[in-house]
């Protein structure tokens, strides 16, 4: 697999393998597809409340594979804004498209400098790199 | 160090996800993953690699006698060209496996043992070995493939030289394909009504497999790694070693261990057999099939509720993928529900609608018969009230 379907650049990244996407106000967040190959089949995502707060690396949901259960961390403190309630009939999304239909959440309200904490695609890229 | 088995290059050139499994290295899924592969199973058929189970090889005037000493079913019941579930117990009735043994001539006789536990069990037979029998460990000379699904039986009539078994589980017989010689079983671990295993030599495997795969593929019949080995057999409710059977449980706590068991009177002495009939007369606990009434997530270990009071744990458990059938076959669409087998209180029966709780959700559910039913040559998913449609 390419290295910029591995990481995508224009993103930012978490050591747990979430991404963000910056949209004007909001922080688009989802697993990578490191993430998504480790779990395997993604039979079912726990989302979070609209309006729930999520403090920056505090659990925001859950993701089950047939495999195993995960839990998946917000990369940014923040307030839910919006769920991809697609993923309640198609969880599978998540394994097929992970950086575009299988998004999980958006964030509102998040603070610019949390970002700060999070990795470029490069050094997830390196991350990724090492691990293997 | 990790074994392989004489299909390890294959699985790694077909994109298998190779992992260490009871000191094998074994792909958990091929391309297509877990919930295709099951999928592909039910609808048309899957192939199976099982070569790193324990194969024993037990010959002898002796070996029905010695293996009547030490099994929990009754090899008396078999004839050449039949199999029997059994279990190897302990003298207080706890299992040291289980496993199946078959009949393939007089005298002659090969005993299938989880691979997790080879090692331990052989070491047990061999230190009760007595005269006129004779044992080998054959686990690394005997390949063992298995084809489950309703299209296997039109695969292996196609591929054999020889007619095929007679109908009816568990029904063997030697036969070859394209000169390498085997056994054929009608016995596997899915619940197909059609199902077959097949034990060959080591270096031939490679060979066999590739033509499975090559003939099955236009039928649809597939390649299937542990993944959906496991949710195969957990959908057919059977039980796994190390998760509804464990070193210091009672056998009989799961009732599929019934059919391994013979207590009938003209059975004779074993090991095991005084336990077995208390545990017969009463148990505080027996495993039984939870199935989920609502989406959401339950695994091993998860305390199963009734009214706020916990009456167990499941000891698998996991989601499960299901065809909708459109009429007497699987149609075109699928889901999923979450299943799996709890150890509960034995006054909890089936129709009991429980709580199962997994990190801080609760899920309804309720304690069923079985999660599935034959369909003629399908397994068919039963659809439960309240359940995920």
């Amino acid at each position: 697999m390419s290295e910029a379907k591995k990481a995508p650049g224009g993103l930012y990244y978490t050591k747990e393998h979430e991404w963000v996407k910056l949209e004007g106000e909001l922080a688009v967040v989802g697993l990578t597809d490191y993430a998504q190959d480790q779990l395997g089949d993604i039979t079912y995502v726990e989302l979070p409340e609209v309006e729930a707060e999520v403090e920056q690396m505090g659990e925001m949901c859950v993701v089950e594979s047939v495999k195993t259960a995960a839990d998946v961390y917000a990369p940014l403190g923040g307030v839910v804004a919006e769920v991809n309630s697609a993923l309640e009939d198609q969880p599978e999304l998540l394994n097929q498209d992970c950086y575009g239909a299988g998004w999980l959440v958006k964030l509102k309200g998040f603070d610019q400098a949390e970002l700060d904490n999070l990795m470029d695609a490069a050094a997830y890229g390196q991350l990724l790199a090492e691990g293997e | 160090m990790t074994a392989k088995t004489p299909l390890h290059d294959w699985h790694a050139a077909h994109g298998g996800k190779l992992v260490d499994f009871a000191g094998w290295r074994l792909p958990v899924s091929y391309g297509d993953g877990v919930i295709a592969e099951h999928l592909a199973t039910r609808k048309h058929g899957g192939l199976f690699d099982i070569s790193h189970m324990g194969r024993f090889a037990v010959t002898g005037p002796q070996a029905q006698a010695w293996l009547a000493s030490l099994l929990t079913n009754d090899p008396a019941k078999l004839i050449p060209g039949k199999a029997q579930y059994t279990l190897i117990s302990n003298q207080w009735g706890q299992p040291l496996d289980d496993a199946y043994l078959y009949q393939q001539a007089p005298e002659r006789y090969l005993l299938v043992v989880n691979a997790a536990n080879r090692d331990q069990d052989r070491r047990w037979l061999q230190e009760r070995l007595g005269e006129g029998v004779e044992f080998v460990d054959h686990s690394l000379r005997l390949a063992m493939l298995a084809v489950q699904g309703p299209e296997s039986e039109t695969l292996l009539g196609e591929l054999l030289d020889e007619p095929l078994p007679p109908a009816g589980r568990n029904h063997g017989a030697f036969n070859r394909m394209g000169g390498v010689e085997m056994y054929v079983s009608r016995t596997g671990y899915t619940g197909e009504p059609l199902s077959f295993e097949l034990f060959l030599p080591w270096e031939a495997a490679g060979t066999v497999w590739e033509r499975l795969a090559t003939q099955g593929a236009p039928l649809g019949v597939v390649p299937v790694g542990l993944g959906a080995r496991d949710t195969l057999r957990l959908e057919a409710a059977l039980p796994l070693y190390g998760h509804e059977y464990g070193p210091d449980r009672p056998i009989l706590e799961m009732p599929t261990a019934r059919l391994g068991v013979d207590l009938k009177p003209g059975r004779g002495e074993f090991l095991g057999r005084a336990a077995l009939e208390t545990q017969a007369a009463s148990l505080s606990k027996r495993v039984r099939a939870v199935v989920a009434l609502s989406k959401g997530m339950m695994r091993e270990g998860s305390p199963v509720l009734v009214g706020g009071r916990e009456v167990g744990a499941m000891t698998s458990a996991t989601t499960v993928p299901a065809w909708r059938f459109a009429g007497e076959a699987p149609g075109d669409e699928s889901y999923v529900r979450p299943l799996g087998l709890a150890l509960l209180d034995s006054e909890v029966g089936e129709g009991q609608e429980v709580e199962i709780v997994y990190r801080k959700l609760t899920l309804p559910g309720r304690v069923v018969n079985a999660f599935t039913r034959p369909n003629g040559r399908y397994l068919e998913p039963i659809q439960f009230d309240g359940g995920i449609k």
